[in-house]
């Protein structure tokens, strides 16, 4: 998970201004990323997602952060589902500009309800569009799901490290998300929301330094009528919870699954 | 088994079995006992793919055409839980009794 940072051209700045060498910086969410994975995933099935988020802040240096993302992914196998997507970002105050590729891979590692959770890999490597500020970056880390009856949880650990070719953070981060949403039905069920980065392992940042978001979700299922498939969404706003983060982000993902 | 019941789980002796045939399923009802885990086998006899889903079961599941995969439930409560095939809607239904 590229930690969740309002803009990597804000990070770079922060890094000159301290200094550059082994300044720790602030620990940042990516508003893109906002985004809780389930190890499952559905053979032979092709997937067209839209993912959007956008900053609310009081500080202008924090406000309209916005992120959307496109993607086209497909269940290889009945163990990994590979997805590729577009990213689109806008820094506050600044204007929309193409972020970057991702290259996505979730590895189902087993059966759903053999054990007493559900265990899969993210594997992600991203590759950014401004090579002249800003580094390529590979994310890594487990996807942990259980039910405690007819609420789902999931918990993704995400540990990430830049590749170049300018690095704006050093070391291995380390960040979370995790969802709990109730199985009411399958066109609605409410929940809720946790993300943070607490910054490069090793290192640790004052606690108003890291990113911590947190809030209320909804998400569900339709299908659409006599059309194949079935449409997908993910909504919620999500509060910051310390300094760094930003005052509040809503969030909106779409779905749309179709099997072949 | 044994390392269910270390677990505190108990488990089914037999595994139920479903077929899938002509998009349906055979048989359309299921019974289990309740409290224990199992392992329910569906079979695809059709020869194009399926889906195990059941949204009371919390599962969905591809089901390839001529292949048959294990479906891991329980332990569950006694009632009436739903099941069909996502890719067959109009045709393929059952539900699993828990006794």
């Amino acid at each position: 998970m590229r930690p969740i940072r309002l803009s990597r051209r804000r990070t770079v700045v922060a890094l000159l201004a301290a200094g550059i060498g082994g300044t720790v910086l602030p620990a940042r969410a990516d508003i893109g990323e906002l985004k809780v994975y389930t190890p499952l995933i559905e053979t032979g099935v092709l997937e067209f997602e839209y993912r959007g988020a956008r900053t609310f802040d009081s500080d202008p240096a924090k406000n309209g952060a916005e992120a959307q993302k496109f993607s086209l992914g497909y269940g290889l196998t009945d163990w990994w589902f590979f997805e590729v997507y577009g990213a689109w970002a806008r820094d506050p105050g600044g204007s929309a500009h193409f972020d970057g590729t991702e290259w996505e891979s979730v590895f189902q590692l087993t059966e759903p309800g053999e054990y007493w959770a559900n265990f899969g890999v993210l594997a992600e490597y991203e590759r950014v569009q401004n090579r002249k500020a800003d580094s390529d970056e590979i994310d890594f880390g487990p996807l942990i799901e259980h039910d405690f009856g007819p609420v789902t949880t999931d918990l993704n650990l995400i540990f990430s490290r830049q590749t170049g070719p300018h690095l704006t953070e050093r070391g291995v981060g380390f960040g979370y998300r995790l969802q709990a949403r109730w199985r009411l039905l399958p066109q609605c069920q409410p929940g809720l929301e946790a993300y943070g980065d607490l910054g490069p392992i090793g290192i640790i940042n004052p606690l108003p330094e890291e990113q911590h978001l947190f809030g209320p979700v909804a998400q569900g299922r339709f299908t659409l009528g006599s059309m194949p498939g079935t449409l997908q969404y993910n909504f919620g706003y999500l509060f910051g919870l310390t300094r760094e983060s930003p005052g509040g982000a809503v969030k909106l993902i779409l779905e749309y699954e179709l099997p072949l | 088994m044994a390392a269910g019941l270390l677990a505190g789980i108990a488990h089914a002796e037999d595994n139920p079995r479903l077929t899938i045939k002509d998009h349906k399923f055979q048989p359309q009802q299921i019974e289990v006992p309740a409290g224990v885990k199992f392992r329910l086998m569906v079979r695809n006899d059709d020869n194009t793919a399926s889906e195990f889903e059941s949204f009371e079961l919390n599962r969905e599941k591809v089901v390839p055409a001529g292949s048959e995969i294990p479906v891991f439930l329980g332990p569950l409560d006694r009632g009436q839980y739903p099941f069909f095939d996502d890719f067959h809607r109009d045709t393929a239904r059952g539900v699993l009794v828990v006794k």
